[in-house]
């Protein structure tokens, strides 16, 4: 009786099954710019396959510490098509993008066009004031370290609305609809609650103080200058991903079983999240803004860096327990988390996305960069995320 | 007992008691369905052309009551939506239907259902086995799936003769975690006494 279900299942729908989409080979094609010998380098790629034969279809990493420079990669960037992963091959990369958004207005408010202090209300439309709970009295550093109280865009309406049409990349000023009329999470300035509205807007406001599109600010202020000639972002809602783009793969039924969701594309435009790249270019990132200093000035990344006194709003979902080495989330800076380590904190970003995953973390007490971007998300995925983030990154970086 | 094994208990009991009473008139209807995910009313998609999810239903109906005015019936459902490219459904489903007559021309129809319905993806699925991911039949994820509709029908009978209703009806359907809405236009075709 029990196998009838299925079999009724398997009667309609096996039928109606889509071919995944043929990529040739060639646009793979991808290079580095440096070699990246490691003396442990047999250590960290053999750590890498580990993880790939534990259920990752694929991940790139990106480190560096005080023996090296090493980069590489385990898996598949298209499994229908029989791709392996390089570590050239791009990736979305999810909220990581925050911290790009963050350097554009630090740059800003440097430039003297935007103070931290401001009331984010003259550089937002009208209707977006009046109908986004806080909008009136938040000021930009409190959209920063997300202390503004705006409510949550990518809430159950917004998930809704993606699912409905999973190939729609939502704009700003949409994303912020659906929280119209929504209830504050608290007064302004008074906690801290990560929100991905808080960044929505801040697009917004870089774009109305400057006049320029948020793909051109990215461009011209961070890609350009660093050289990241992989990264790729766009507001262009009709526009075609970049072809040879490390597919997706989403565990959605938590049962070991990937689907392809790299068209998934709700906040592909979106200066939340939106943002394409490499280990390889966002290491080169992360190296601009922390140890070269090319991006902003190191008394604005001193600020960018320093947790926020305010209390967390849920204070709980940051701790990751005494027998972690990373213990637990310390706090928000200015577009950036900050980590408790047993080797000092660590400071960066992560992303998600459907059918990805993404970290970034710099060690500013001993200079030690990780970058790892994994193509893969959902049930069977979350564990091995989260021994990554939270002990194994550590010992491939300083040692067991 | 599970909720496929409680649901499916129900089925077939309630096709026992629909086909053990005397008095019942059997009819069989066709409709294509149009799916979408989100509340029945959704505000937040204003400015956005529609885009049809279609699917179709096949509904074996059993009247046990009939009075001048009203009617009731139990009706067995099959159906199947493809959403996108991102899931296709078929479901099961029992939903018991309240006709209130205007006349022999149209009526009002009210349908509850209980149903259990299974969504796969649209693409193919990959699973790792030894040591390799490779494309795997994937059978998916069973959702307990509560519905509500209501419907217009309008009788051909009176015109042409033929035991012919044409109907519209929109439900609201829960497949956890996401709410639906179907859409069903469609034809009943009647046997025995209508």
């Amino acid at each position: 009786m029990k196998r009838f279900l299925p079999f009724l299942s398997l009667l309609f729908l096996t039928s109606c099954l889509e071919d995944p989409p043929i990529i040739p080979a060639a646009d793979y094609a991808c290079t580095t710019s440096e070699n990246f010998a490691h003396p442990q380098e047999d250590r960290f790629q053999a750590f890498l396959e580990e993880k790939n034969a534990e259920g990752l279809p694929g991940i790139s990493m990106l480190l560096e510490n005080d023996e090296g420079r090493w980069a590489g990669s385990a898996g598949q960037a298209d499994i229908a098509n029989n791709i392996d992963l390089e570590i050239c091959h791009q990736h979305q990369i999810g909220s990581m993008t925050k911290t790009f958004t963050a350097v554009i207005i630090m740059q800003l408010v440097e430039e003297g066009l935007l103070a931290l202090n401001d009331s984010i209300a003259p550089y937002l439309d009208r209707e977006i004031v009046r109908r986004v709970a806080n909008a009136d009295r938040a000021t930009v550093r409190d959209l920063l370290q997300h202390s503004s109280g705006i409510p949550e865009f990518l809430d159950i309406p917004f998930s809704l609305a993606a699912a409905e049409q999973p190939r729609r990349a939502f704009t700003a000023r949409e994303s912020m609809e659906f929280i119209y009329g929504v209830r504050a999470l608290f007064p302004a300035g008074t906690k801290v609650s990560y929100s991905n509205s808080n960044f929505t807007l801040l697009g917004l406001i870089a774009e109305q103080i400057t006049g320029e599109r948020g793909d051109e600010l990215f461009q011209e202020r961070i890609f350009t200058p660093l050289g990241m000639v992989n990264t790729y972002f766009s507001q262009d809602g009709s526009a075609a991903m970049p072809t040879g783009i490390a597919r997706a793969y989403e565990d959605r039924n938590d049962n070991g079983r990937f689907t392809d969701v790299t068209e998934v594309s709700a906040i592909r435009t979106s200066m939340a999240g939106g943002v394409v790249s490499t280990p390889e270019d966002l290491f080169r990132f992360a190296q601009g803004l922390f140890v070269e200093g090319r991006l902003v000035s190191q008394a604005t990344l001193t600020a960018m860096s320093s947790i926020s006194e305010l209390p967390l709003d849920d204070p709980d979902i940051f701790e990751y327990g005494e027998e972690f080495r990373v213990r637990r989330i310390a706090g928000l800076g200015l577009g950036l988390f900050i980590l408790d380590t047993d080797r000092g904190i660590a400071i960066g970003h992560g992303g998600g996305y459907a059918g990805r995953r993404s970290r970034m973390w710099y060690f500013p007490n001993s200079g030690e960069t990780i970058v790892y971007l994994m193509n893969s998300s959902g049930g069977s995925v979350k564990e091995i995320g989260r021994q990554l983030q939270r002990n194994e990154m550590m010992d491939l970086l300083f040692g067991i | 007992m599970s909720t496929k094994s409680l649901l499916l208990f129900l089925f077939f009991l309630s096709s026992i008691i629909v086909s053990a009473q005397k008095d019942f008139a059997t009819s069989l209807s066709f409709s294509l369905l149009d799916e979408h995910i989100g509340l029945p009313v959704d505000v937040y998609l204003d400015g956005e052309p529609e885009k049809y999810h279609f699917g179709g239903a096949l509904s074996i109906e059993r009247s046990s009551y009939h009075s001048g005015f009203y009617r009731f019936s139990h009706v067995l459902q099959l159906g199947y939506w493809k959403h996108d490219d991102r899931e296709q459904v078929a479901y099961i489903a029992l939903k018991p239907k309240l006709a209130f007559y205007l006349g022999n021309l149209i009526d009002l129809h009210f349908v509850p259902g209980l149903g259990y319905a299974r969504s796969l993806p649209v693409g193919e699925s990959y699973r790792q086995e030894n040591g390799a991911f490779a494309a795997r039949q994937d059978l998916g994820k069973g959702h307990f799936m509560p519905s509500f509709g209501v419907g217009i029908g309008l009788h051909l009978k009176p015109i042409t003769g033929a035991p012919v209703s044409v109907f519209v009806r929109h439900e609201s359907a829960v497949l956890f975690p996401y709410p639906s809405t179907l859409t069903h236009l469609g034809f009943t075709i009647g046997f025995g006494d209508q």
